[in-house]
């Protein structure tokens, strides 16, 4: 009597991972559907309305480089672009957009429906149908994924499933002493899935996150406030988009009083937080404004951003006052704030709590080491940001479409993408906190630069069938007009100098090369700053480098599946454990497992060699 | 992570001990051409790949080495192709065993492209190679793992002198700066927020400034005890104003060996030094021969030239003079290491020396023998402390700390605007200066008693 539908690739949950996830599966010729229980918040902004920043800029440029959709999604429905760290060095330079939400979600959307291979599907799914596959023991059997159960008595059938459910796995969200199910204001949670993770043996642990109110504009006097704009020349995310072309909005500044802090000091025990009635973790790095009060008890204010949701709406989101204390509190404390005097609120902050699983259970390819076929990505990894679910789901649903195809995995290294290492930290590492990508997580953040994701990973893309062939054929064109630059600047000399040798000093500017060779003054700019950025970073590059060839000869040593790290004579017990839970596929990843010596990675290597 | 086998790497393979022989192991791809660099054969020519090893007859060739130690012969051992106990270019430079000339040689294969190895590295490649079996490597990498890393926190201490605790401590200032440079990038607007324009740069500069003083004591301390250990005995001074009883503390101190510098030729009242056997043999010298030179001004120099060479002052003050004032001593702290006593305490009441802020030197007299047992002891424990300073593991720290220090001080260059200033690549230089420090520490790769361990452990022969 059941339903039954076939496809290559399901993907569950409509979130930014989802929707990367469906889309490269489709790019990659696989017949996908995305299954959401609201087909109405597919790319749904659920906190700030905003993409990118530091160290997440280069997420978002690194999935547009692989044919993503979130770069393209922000330039379309940006509505405020801004670099930030723009007096530091490019490595550092951080784009960073408010959006639209609305136009965002649709935008999103409206480009999955568009993609041949992609079904959007309004489901609730309730179970995950799998089957005992070869290569399993009685004790430890080998799990295959087959499909999924929804509500309604049908099925999904298919050879890959991508999980990215989000906060949405048994959800409760904490206003002060209130208690509600649910992943997202207004919206429900979803149990059917943790349970049939547990039971499929997978380590499940919660974590906490939470969200700031939203005022209504016309009751704030923003002109009262300091007003940020954003820049002059906005910039684009996709490396497909040549310039943004709407309006800009401005958003404002405003700050914390000792009064507003005295408020929540005297109302702390209503705070789930401090009332234990929230007992996981939140990131550290995102605390709600009473964990800022209490653990910088000696800072009399803290800076809040009045940011715009959107162009047709008068929601503005309180960037900086992330909160869970009761209502009557949020409204005494927002009433205390410059400007916002007789602010009312539209929304409340709220704090929730969710399941999600801890990601050394997954490989680098996204899929769980547990059962065949199953991926993983985004926050039900444990990670926390639009942007590190857009990577993980784009990752996962490439490899959910080519395991479906029987191909090979499609991984990125740490030395190549911030990508790569917000993967390699999640799977060798684990996490303790919600993950946040930071540059200072690249050991190589000198050549991951935003500005050269293009070319660094679409012919990695390409390769493989991710990009599509326009922005194969807009990189071939960058980079042909880099290297006639580069000849161009090699040929003509000042002071007895190549132009391109002169271009190191920090002092020398573009113009300073076109006064000497006119034609230098056609190239455009993005290729002047990959020039530019290249000749002054070109030592520290080499060094790097060095470093990571250095580095590759032994890292890349694979480790065999199911290595048995008890035949290691002479390793510490603890070393034993740890790699066992973590299973590193290769010596590299194997050494960066906490409390890991030289010592045993030598034994590991012996070992491994004398088994040939 | 261990590098690749082709990587160029140097290490010393023996215990420093003055006298004997000294060997610099070096090995990579590039071994030929770091050799050519650093010596030249004296009359045939290199072995080239695909010769047999055999060994060659040389002299330093390398200029900073020549100017210090002159065009000194030395023996190479040459593996040139991948036959030998690596599986690669391997050369064993054979020189005399004079610590500071070892840590040069090493410096300079270190300037000529080569980096320290790590701990265990000449063992693995051999291995790797195939020319160490499974049980061999297991042994030896079973000792690196023995050792907790409280037993190489004091190893390490003891040989550096009590750098090792002090790098520790700089290492977590380290990483409170780097982690406040760190939030600057990734958090810059909050963090800098109501600073005016610089005062972040300013005050990290500041911090580094400090950290790199430290540093700069650290390897002047270093190098002054890499030089202890110079070519021939330890030379231990017995120094203090005229007439002190120096030189009956000389002769008590020589006890039965008394004789034997009676005996030898030459000796003169001019000045007296004498060989002295124990857990290390070093020479003893009594400055009071310079109070008897007629020319005050050459007795001055004497002295002088004498106590810039000692190893271990034994600063002399007259005990009769205790309870009137303190004595002025040398005056230095840079010097060698001084063990401070007081002479002819038989002439006073011992109570008014041994109490209060005076105690602090060591009693004595000739005369009735007291305390001269306690300061021979003495002697042998500054001695074995100082020996140790002129190992491998110094040598490693040396190395480390002068990595950390050039890393820093371009980092340091950026901060106050002599190099542009990039927030990561002054990170990445933060970083290296880290990692540099971790080396010195031993904590994350290579500690540098495994290098040790790995040396006594004949490779491949």
């Amino acid at each position: 009597m059941r339903n039954v539908y076939h496809y290559d690739v399901l993907v569950v949950g409509g979130g930014h991972a989802g929707a990367e996830a469906a889309a490269a599966a489709a790019r990659l010729g696989a017949k996908t559907a995305l299954l959401t229980a609201n087909l109405d918040t597919v790319g749904q902004m659920s906190c700030n309305p905003a993409i990118g920043g530091v160290g997440k800029a280069q997420l978002v440029r690194e999935v547009d480089a692989l044919g993503g959709l979130m770069g393209r999604a922000i330039d379309a429905a940006g509505l405020q672009f801004r670099v930030l760290n723009r007096s530091k060095g490019p490595a550092m330079h951080g784009p960073r957009a408010q959006a639209d939400k609305r136009q965002y979600q649709s935008w999103v959307k409206e480009e999955l429906e568009a993609t041949p291979g992609v079904v959007l599907k309004q489901e609730q799914v309730d179970n995950l149908i799998v089957e005992e596959a070869a290569g399993g023991s009685a004790q430890q059997p080998q799990w295959r994924v087959a499909g999924v159960r929804v509500r309604g008595e049908a099925e999904y059938r298919a050879a890959a499933v991508v999980l990215t459910t989000g906060t949405f796995l048994q959800a409760v969200m904490h206003t002060g002493e209130a208690k509600t199910a649910g992943g997202r204001a207004g919206e429900g949670t979803s149990s059917g899935i943790s349970g049939a993770l547990a039971r499929l043996g997978f380590g499940v642990e919660r974590f906490k996150t939470g969200t700031p109110c939203r005022l209504a504009a016309s009751t704030i006097d923003t002109a009262a406030l300091e007003v940020q704009p954003g820049d002059a020349a906005p910039q684009p995310f996709s490396f497909l988009t040549d310039a943004i072309r709407g309006e800009q909005l401005v958003c404002w500044i405003t700050r914390t009083t000792p009064e507003v802090h005295a408020l929540i000091r005297a109302n702390l025990h209503r705070s789930p937080m401090y009332s234990g009635q929230i007992a996981s973790r939140g990131p550290r790095y995102c605390p709600s404004i009473e964990d800022k009060i209490v653990r910088f008890a000696d800072r009399e204010s803290h800076q809040l951003f009045l940011e715009p949701e959107g162009r047709r709406t008068q929601e503005i989101y309180v960037n900086g006052i992330s909160t869970s204390l009761p209502r009557d509190v949020q409204e005494g404390m927002v009433r205390l704030i410059p400007g916002l005097e007789r602010a009312e609120i539209m929304r409340y902050g709220y704090a929730v709590e969710y399941d999600y699983c801890p990601p050394n259970q997954l490989q680098l390819s996204l899929e769980t080491k547990r059962v065949c076929g199953l991926f993983m990505a985004g926050q039900v990894n444990g990670t926390t940001g639009y942007e590190e679910a857009a990577a993980q789901g784009l990752v996962a649903g490439a490899n959910a479409a080519l395991l479906a195809a029987g191909r090979e995995p499609f991984t990125l290294s740490r030395e190549e993408s911030y990508i790569g290492v917000l993967i390699d930290d999640l799977v060798t590492r684990g996490v303790d906190e919600p993950y946040r990508m930071f540059t200072s997580r690249a050991e190589h953040r000198l050549a991951l630069r935003h500005d050269n994701a293009d070319r660094r990973l679409t012919p990695r893309a390409a390769a493989v069938g991710l990009a599509e062939p326009h922005r194969v054929a807009a990189l071939n064109a960058k980079q042909a007009a880099i290297e006639a630059a580069r000849a161009t600047l090699a040929a003509y000399r000042m002071e007895g100098v190549p132009l391109l040798e002169r271009l190191r000093r920090p002092e020398m500017q573009w113009s300073d090369c076109v006064a000497v060779a006119a034609e230098l003054g056609e190239v455009a700019d993005d290729v002047i700053t990959q020039i530019i950025t290249d000749v002054r970073y070109e030592g520290y590059l080499a060094l790097e480098r060095q470093r990571i060839a250095r580095q590759r000869q032994h890292a890349e040593r694979p480790i065999p599946d199911g290595f048995d790290y008890g035949n290691v004579r002479h390793l510490r017990a603890e070393a034993r454990e740890k790699l066992a839970t973590v299973q590193p596929r290769t010596l590299g990843q194997a050494g960066r497992v906490s409390g890991i010596t030289p010592a045993d990675l030598a034994l590991v290597l012996v070992h491994l060699e004398s088994r040939r | 992570m261990f590098g690749s086998p082709d990587e160029m790497i140097v290490a010393p393979a023996t215990a420093a001990t003055a006298g004997l022989r000294a060997i610099v192991r070096i090995a990579g791809a590039e071994t030929l051409s770091v050799m050519s660099r650093l010596c030249q054969p004296v009359d045939a020519c290199w072995p080239q790949p695909g010769e047999a090893p055999r060994c060659v007859p040389a002299v330093i060739s390398e200029p900073t080495l020549v100017d210090d130690y002159g065009r000194l012969p030395c023996e190479l051992l040459v593996w040139p192709g991948p036959a030998g106990p690596l599986g690669g270019p391997l050369a064993e430079l054979q020189l005399p065993g004079a610590p500071p000339l070892v840590a040069a040689v090493v410096d300079a294969a270190c300037r000529a492209g080569c980096r320290l190895a790590k701990g265990g590295e000449f063992s693995l490649r051999s291995f790797l190679a195939g020319r160490l079996d499974l049980v061999q490597a297991e042994a030896v990498l079973a000792v690196i793992d023995a050792r907790s890393p409280e037993d190489l926190k004091a190893a390490l201490d003891a040989a550096g002198g009590g750098i090792g605790r002090r790098l520790e401590a700089l290492r977590e200032r380290l990483l409170d700066l780097l982690g406040d440079l760190e939030a600057v990038i990734d958090f810059g607007d909050e963090v800098a927020e109501g600073q005016g324009d610089g005062a972040v740069e300013a005050a990290l500069a500041s911090r580094l400034d400090g950290l790199l003083g430290e540093l700069r004591e650290m390897a002047v301390h270093l190098k002054q005890r890499a030089a202890v250990a110079s070519a021939g005995l330890p030379r231990v001074v017995l120094a203090g104003p005229a007439n002190v009883g120096k030189s009956s503390l000389f002769n008590a101190l020589l006890g039965d060996a008394r004789a034997l510098v009676a005996d030898q030729p030459g000796t003169t009242r001019d000045w007296v030094e004498a060989e002295l056997d124990g857990p290390l043999p070093f020479v003893l010298v009594d400055l009071a021969g310079f109070e008897t030179v007629e020319d005050r001004r050459d007795a001055v120099a004497a002295a002088t030239r004498e106590l810039a060479r000692a190893d271990l002052v034994i600063a002399c003050a007259d005990g009769s003079d205790a309870a009137t004032a303190e004595p002025a001593v040398l005056s230095t702290t840079q010097g060698p290491p001084q063990i401070a006593v007081w002479t002819r305490c038989d002439r006073v009441d011992l109570v008014s020396v041994n109490d209060g802020p005076l105690s602090t030197r060591l009693a004595t007299s000739s005369q009735t023998g007291q305390g001269v047992s306690q300061l021979r002891e003495s002697i042998d424990a500054q001695l074995v402390i100082l020996r140790r300073e002129g190992s491998p593991a110094t040598l490693r720290m040396a190395a480390a700390i002068t990595a950390a220090l050039q890393a820093g001080e371009s980092g340091l260059g950026m901060l106050t605007g002599a190099l542009p200033l990039d927030e990561a690549v002054l990170a990445a230089e933060l970083a290296q200066m880290l990692a540099a420090l971790d080396e010195a520490i031993g904590r994350e790769l290579g500690n540098d008693l495994l290098d040790r361990i790995f040396s006594r452990h004949c490779i491949g022969k």
